[in-house]
């Protein structure tokens, strides 16, 4: 069977339709290159108009000076030879031939040499650098300004602390050892902190097209425009939400939280009971997450899988322990995916830590802080304080407390959840009599006081911690630091 | 000559509007990749000319002096993907990953998506000014003096870089439907 024109052109048409366009991030890589190649231009712009102030500033300088000498010069009695007095040029009387053969070294132009004096040696020059610009930016707010984190009381990412500098303290950078603008980005405001990432991943990071890519380690602080580069997952945090990615990001910073550009490979992003805003980008498709999902992008969309809370789009949302493919055509439902990579190894990490040195932010109204420990005296008190913001249980959570108590008969943890009226509580079951220990157990595994039956449900919102003490008239309990982390289910 | 869209955003774009920008590469994007991958037959070389060829529409709006506006990006993925494909790295690459001609298996009675698979491997190995005419004519219904503004050529010879792949096309897979 022979096939018409038609025909074969319809094959060919065919056999293009399964033929991808441009990537999703297509555009947004274009963005960014032209974004960077306006960031150079207006540096290029300035570094010119900084060149040319300078240049007409010496101008001026030399010109004066010109002027100046050739007015305060006393006469010179030669005057007749183009004003240079006789002894500036004395003619070796044994010399070359040659050099005597000039005709009239002394009939050339004169005024030149006070010009040149000023200015003759590099080092006693005004210096060529673009001086504005340097003038501009020993400015080191951005980096020493508070965490905008979404509480009050942001969790410490340790190692990666770095003690406030005074502004008092602040040096005025040196011009000539100050660093290239392209490693100190002004005003960019930080939004967290990368905290593990596998040896494979060769993370890189760069802000802008212009800058060159550099390689990041744990600790790392992230600021608005970072972009991220990784082979293997990387976590990061973003205040106290857990992102985790594989391909490349950008962090942008926006109101109340956060966006993420997803430009290749998967996300894995975590602001349950959190009011931390992340939207997730790819290309023009939008989500915006309030729970714990995955986001893959690739030529056919962009990839949800929602473990917990909810993905909200355009096109409709997505609810947990399902999964949907998102494009510019709508929502379509795919089978969840529970054992994607990104769900496992996720790291632990600390939600909230009170050391107890001080009053907890939100009050301790029951014991007293002595010597940087939380005491509860007598055989039926407590060591109780409430959370400020209230602390929603999020999956995977452990709480810690370093604590040591004395003829004790029953040790007892509770928390309260306001929507229930109920406490939820720990029976601690061992402890050794006198000595520091430390106990750990699963908030999500408390049982409720009514009933004892009925276990907290993730999101569920507490009022208060309560670490109770029963026991003789001078029993003690003593707390040196809790801490809430979160570990992998 | 370019849509009076077309023109209207480049008038905008000319005047600094980066929301033109915007609107011309959610227009053009796919057909210039999609072209340019033609070309190149490498993706990521593909998306790095047509690129190229928004950041230079960007940079000098006015460059195009008449025409089709798709035609002419195109123009610029095709020239500046031939300009990369000289390197001899990218070259040594590309045969790597290029499926030789005489390898692609004969047509046999397949499922129609395993066909059309055969049928679109075939066409990568047809010269270059052939795949990249039959795309731009057959399946993204340019008219020929677009595409021979696209490839630089003349009318006549896209038709003739047409006539011939369709020919080829019909050839080898003239037993199958």
């Amino acid at each position: 069977m022979r096939h018409s024109t038609d025909q074969i052109d319809d094959l060919a048409r065919r056999a293009f339709a399964r033929e991808p366009g441009a990537s999703l991030a297509f555009g947004t890589r274009l963005r960014l290159r032209i974004q960077g190649e306006q960031a150079a231009a207006r540096r290029r712009r300035t570094r010119l108009i900084a060149g040319s102030t300078i240049t007409a500033l010496a101008a001026s300088v030399v010109l004066v000076l010109v002027l100046t000498v050739n007015w305060s010069r006393p006469v010179p009695k030669a005057s007749t030879q183009a004003g240079l007095p006789a002894r500036e040029v004395p003619a070796p009387k044994d010399g070359p031939k040659g050099e005597h053969a000039q005709p009239r070294p002394d009939t050339q132009p004169e005024p030149r040499p006070p010009a040149h004096s000023p200015t003759q040696t590099p080092g006693e020059r005004t210096p060529d650098g673009p001086l504005p610009e340097i003038r501009e930016r020993p400015q080191p707010a951005p980096d020493v300004k508070p965490e905008p984190g979404p509480g009050p009381r942001q969790t410490p990412q340790p190692g990666t602390e770095e003690p406030p500098v005074k502004p008092a303290e602040v040096e005025k950078p040196d011009p000539a050892t100050e660093p290239p603008p392209k490693t100190a980005p002004r005003e960019r405001k930080e939004l967290g902190a990368v905290l593990s990432l596998d040896r494979a991943a060769r993370g890189k990071v760069r802000y802008g097209d212009t800058e060159s890519w550099r390689e990041f380690t744990p600790g790392e602080k992230l600021l608005d425009g970072a972009q991220l580069q990784a082979a293997a997952p990387v976590a990061f945090n973003l205040g106290r939400a857990l992102l985790r990615f594989e391909g490349e990001i950008v962090l942008h910073a926006q109101d109340g939280g956060c966006r993420v550009e997803l430009l290749e490979d998967s996300l894995y992003a975590d602001n349950l009971a959190l009011d931390l805003q992340l939207e997730i980008t790819a290309g023009e498709l939008r989500a915006r997450l309030a729970g714990v999902a995955t986001f893959s992008v690739s030529s056919s969309g962009l990839r949800l899988d929602v473990l917990h809370g909810r993905v909200d789009t355009a096109r409709g949302a997505v609810s947990e322990n399902s999964a949907a493919l998102l494009t510019r055509r709508g929502l379509t439902r795919r089978a969840f995916m529970r054992d994607a990579r990104l769900f496992k190894e996720l790291p632990s990490r600390l939600v909230l830590r009170e050391e107890l040195e001080t009053e907890p932010a939100g009050g301790l109204y029951s014991g007293l802080i002595k010597a940087g420990l939380a005491v509860s005296r007598g055989g039926n008190d407590a060591v109780a304080f409430k959370f400020r913001p209230l602390h929603a249980l999020l999956p995977g959570e452990v709480i810690r407390v370093r604590f040591r108590a004395s003829k004790a008969k029953s040790l007892l943890v509770q928390m309260f959840d306001e929507k229930r009226n109920d406490n939820f509580g720990h029976e601690v079951s061992s402890w050794k009599d006198g000595q520091w220990q430390t106990l750990e157990f699963r908030p999500a595994a408390m049982l409720d006081r009514g009933s004892g039956k009925v276990k907290p449900d993730v999101g569920t919102e507490f009022v208060n911690f309560q670490f109770h003490i029963e026991g003789a008239q001078d029993a003690l309990l003593e707390i040196d630091w809790i801490e809430i982390v979160r570990v992998e289910e | 000559m370019p849509g009076e869209d077309d023109l209207t955003l480049l008038q905008r774009l000319h005047g600094g509007d980066l929301g033109a920008l915007d609107a011309l590469v959610t227009a053009y994007q796919d057909i210039v990749v999609r072209f340019a991958r033609i070309v190149t037959l490498d993706d990521s070389a593909a998306h790095d000319a047509a690129q190229e060829a928004f950041v230079r529409l960007w940079r000098n709006p006015r460059a195009l002096a008449g025409g089709s506006l798709r035609a002419w990006l195109c123009a610029v993925a095709r020239n500046v993907a031939l300009n990369d494909l000289r390197s001899a790295r990218r070259r040594a690459r590309r045969q790597e990953s290029r499926p030789e001609g005489r390898a692609t298996p004969p047509p046999q009675k397949a499922s129609d998506r395993e066909h059309l698979a055969r049928v679109r491997a075939f066409i990568d190995t047809l010269p270059e000014q052939e795949r990249a005419a039959l795309l731009l004519y057959a399946v993204e219904g340019m008219d020929q003096s677009e595409v021979a503004q696209a490839l630089g050529t003349t009318a006549a010879a896209v038709k003739q870089a047409v006539l011939s792949a369709r020919r080829k096309l019909r050839e080898k897979f003239a037993e199958s439907s």
